[in-house]
């Protein structure tokens, strides 16, 4: 599956990517919402995992511009981060997140969840 | 190293460059700079850190991450006010966090601050947000279930139901409900049921709108926690409901009362029947149109929305490059430039039909050369910021050592200059800083008893003139003291006691090896490894350091540096028989000989008049020996970095073009006289004239020439 992965720090992503390619999917890099959405409209991916406190475009921000897009209607987005409150998954789901994952994660269960989104 | 091992290591590199970030921002909010943007930005910084600590076992990071973020979460939420923050305490929490990842570099164990972690914590729970999330477990044990099980949730339940209401925007999120369910397979084998009784007629219904409610039996040993956490991945807390089996009968009975079509599984049959026989169908079908729906039409809700993405934010879009390929790339265009006027040299030797063809593609490419060599500098060029920024830490933490008041003052943080030279900046000027502090400064009741304020002011400003750029320290201190430096000077031999140097001469000894003047030897500066370290690094760089004192008022010391270390305009001159390249930067205009009337004054010395101004005449065969003067027919006006004009006197101008700087001190050794060297078209090697020099070249020359005149003895000179 192409993925697409967004978070402002470079280790984080390198995880993410190390986790995901290991298993076997093909992974697009952006360091934050606004180059996520230009990865997006590049790489048109299957699914997208970001973060959500980063510079210029954060993560509930770039849900919605998405979910705005005409492209950006069928893919999944996972909102990865150490956030646990509710109103700000709440906001997330409003903006069209599909599902919301807590940081720090396990490989495994990331790996099911992308599993579960694959269609 | 293994992938993961390099990902740990850049982590921790991040880590820095997150800490300075992140204490950049403390710095402003101390100072009162600080607005809601610099909370959000420190608060991204730790955030980050947090995650990436989590994530990569540097578990003993997290609680000092996690309760800092959990303080300026207090600030950007507004719970108290950034003037009220304490920067101190937050402060000492990123130099903890400092030495957490310096010693997860070096792999030995977590030191531990228990006080910095204690005070944290009261801070965050005596906010008034207290009862807050902030206030929930650290991170490293994330914490999603919302409220405890009910008291009812006995060990005997062995299982619970669940019911789920989505929002209707369940679709447009892309949740697949199946999808979701199946994953709670993983738990026991659950029992499911989708109502479909609010799908409105066909005619009204918005396929892309969500109406189905499910509802899960599920029996399983599994605590309420790990499904909730599943189910909250897609669900919010008020989509679903989940409850103990066990507390069934008079959940069911309030369902009853509330949602008629909520069905009480699996004992007694559903209310709504048409609703169970009508799952798999109605599920379908409503996931079958969301999926199709882009294919289809716009969404009907969307039409006005659809092509939002014009108003975006601009994007910032960067990339990392290893300084190793830029600089080759610089090389490379060195390359191009030599290559360039070894083409210009050879077209000179074509018959002329030939030789103009030739030079219109030179031309060109001479053009294209140019703006490429620009475009690598831009690439290389950095705002010196990158370095004024770390000097407010240096000030706060050695005023407070030294219990001294300071304001530190910074201009032209955005002057751009090479990297390398940035990179080498860093060491000088925090030197600098500390002396400024440490020595210029005085004590608060010194200064009181000399009429000062008792807040010393150490400024520090970059501006670029010409080719360079010129950093200045300067500090309202006490001035260098002159008697001091002198007396040391003799004691150490480097002057005659009967000596009358000029303030000047003076104060530039304090560039001299092993004059430091501390009376007392602190841990601050004053080992007698000082000025003179920061003047080598500094000539190595191809700059200077010069120093301005006025006993009582205070002290500036200058940098002058150039640009870039690689590539400079210069003008070809002739010099008894040699070329010498003139840096195009510091020439002012070019004239006959003639026609600035040269004297010659009583001392020996010769000025020339250039457009009104009388200047000092530097007769370049003459003092660089190149052979005899007299040839000349060209002088050049030119202004050195202190602002001084004077007229070289040269034989000929001979063209102009880009030369590759390359060091002297490197392959050579200093030439008097030259900065750097270069190659010319033909292959030969030029000496790169350094006219900020000339002036004290010129002088020390006199006085040799007096001394000699004087006293006819070599040893006397």
């Amino acid at each position: 599956m192409k993925i697409l992965a967004i978070d402002d720090t470079a280790t984080l992503r390198g995880l993410l990517c190390l986790c995901l390619r290991d298993a076997g999917h093909e992974v697009v890099e952006a360091e934050n919402g606004a180059e996520g959405i230009a990865q997006f409209e590049r790489h048109q991916p299957q699914l997208v995992i970001t973060d959500l406190n980063m510079p210029i475009m954060d993560g509930i921000e770039f849900t919605r511009a998405c979910r705005e897009h005409p492209d950006g209607l069928s893919t999944p987005i996972v909102i990865l981060t150490t956030e646990t409150g509710a109103d700000l998954k709440a906001e997330g789901r409003r903006a069209g997140a599909t599902a919301w994952m807590v940081k720090p994660f396990m490989p495994d269960t990331l790996l099911s969840l992308v599993a579960q989104l694959d269609r | 190293m293994d992938p993961m091992a390099k990902l740990r290591q850049s982590f921790l590199e991040e880590c820095d460059e997150l800490l300075s970030a992140l204490e950049r921002c403390l710095q402003d909010m101390d100072s009162g700079q600080g607005d809601g943007d610099t909370v959000n930005a420190a608060f991204r910084a730790i955030h980050s850190i947090k995650g990436g600590a989590g994530a990569f076992g540097f578990t003993g990071l997290v609680p000092y991450a996690h309760h800092l973020e959990a303080g300026l979460d207090l600030l950007r939420a507004g719970k108290v006010s950034v003037q009220a923050a304490p920067c101190a305490l937050f402060l000492r929490t990123a130099d903890a966090l400092g030495a957490l990842v310096a010693a997860a570099r070096a792999e030995q164990p977590a030191p531990e601050f228990p006080d910095v972690l204690d005070a944290l914590k009261t801070f965050v729970s005596g906010g008034p947000a207290a009862q807050g999330p902030l206030a929930a477990e650290p991170a490293s044990l994330p914490a999603p279930g919302p409220a405890p099980a009910q008291p009812s949730a006995g060990p005997a339940a062995e299982g619970f139901l669940i019911r789920i209401t989505p929002n209707a925007n369940l679709f447009r999120r892309l949740v697949e409900p199946p999808q979701v369910l199946q994953s709670l397979e993983g738990f026991g084998a659950p029992e499911m049921l989708c109502d479909s009784t609010l799908v409105p007629p066909l005619e009204l219904l918005d396929p892309s709108s969500c109406h189905l409610r499910f509802t899960i039996r599920l029996e399983t040993r599994a605590e309420r926690g790990p499904i909730a956490e599943v189910l909250e991945r897609c669900f919010d807390d008020e989509e679903m409901d989940i409850i103990p089996l066990g507390g069934i009968h008079q959940e069911a009975a309030t369902a009853r009362a509330e949602e008629p079509a909520a069905p009480k599984m699996p004992s007694s049959p559903p209310p709504a029947a048409n609703a169970l026989a009508a799952v798999p169908e109605a599920l379908a079908a409503q996931l079958n149109a969301a999926r199709d729906l882009p294919l289809m039409s716009p969404l009907p809700d969307a039409s006005g929305v659809v092509p939002t993405l014009k108003n975006r934010p601009a994007m910032v879009r960067t990339i990392r490059v290893d300084l190793d390929r830029v600089d080759r790339l610089m090389n490379l265009v060195g390359e191009i430039v030599i290559t360039q006027s070894m083409l210009i040299d050879r077209s000179r030797s074509l018959p002329v039909l030939h030789a103009l063809q030739l030079t219109e593609g030179i031309e060109a490419l001479t053009r294209q050369t140019r703006e490429l060599q620009d475009q690598v500098m831009a690439v290389r060029a950095q705002p010196v910021k990158t370095v004024f920024q770390r000097m407010p830490r240096v000030v706060r933490d050695l005023a407070a050592t030294l219990g001294k008041q300071v304001r530190l003052v910074t201009h032209g943080e955005d002057t751009e200059v090479d990297k390398t030279i940035i990179e080498e900046l860093a060491d000088p000027l925090t030197h600098m800083i500390r002396n400024a502090l440490d020595h210029g400064l005085e004590k608060p009741e010194d200064r009181l008893a000399a009429g000062k304020p008792v807040e010393g002011v150490v400024t520090l400003s970059a501006e670029q003139r010409g080719g360079r750029i010129v950093i200045t320290i300067e500090d309202d201190g006490r001035g260098l003291p002159r008697d001091k430096l002198f007396a040391k000077a003799v004691s150490r031999g480097v002057m005659n006691a009967d000596a009358k140097p000029s303030a000047a001469e003076i104060d530039a000894l304090i560039f001299h090896a092993g004059l430091s003047t501390a009376e007392a030897v602190t841990d601050v500066s004053g080992r007698g490894v000082g000025m003179d370290v920061v003047k080598q690094n500094v000539e190595a760089l191809g700059g200077r350091v010069t120093v301005e004192s006025e006993p009582g008022k205070g002290c500036t010391f200058a940098l002058s540096l150039p640009l870039t270390l690689a590539v400079a305009d210069g003008m070809v001159v002739k010099v008894g028989g040699q070329r010498i390249i003139v840096p195009i930067s510091s020439i002012m205009e070019t004239l006959q000989i003639g026609n600035c009337r040269p004297d010659v004054l009583p001392g020996g010395g010769e000025i020339v008049r250039l457009r009104g101004d009388i200047a000092p005449l530097i007769r370049l065969a003459d003092l660089l020996e190149l052979g005899e003067s007299g040839q000349e027919t060209v002088v050049i006006s030119a202004e050195t970095d202190r602002g001084e004009i004077i007229g070289i006197a040269v034989d000929e101008i001979l063209g102009q073009q880009q030369v590759v700087v390359k060091s002297l001190e490197a392959s050579f050794g200093a030439v008097a006289g030259a900065s750097a060297a270069t190659i010319l078209g033909d292959g030969m090697v030029a000496l790169i004239l350094d006219i900020d020099a000339l002036p004290g070249l010129v002088a020390k020359r006199s006085a040799a020439a007096r001394a000699a005149h004087l006293f006819p003895f070599p040893s006397a000179a």
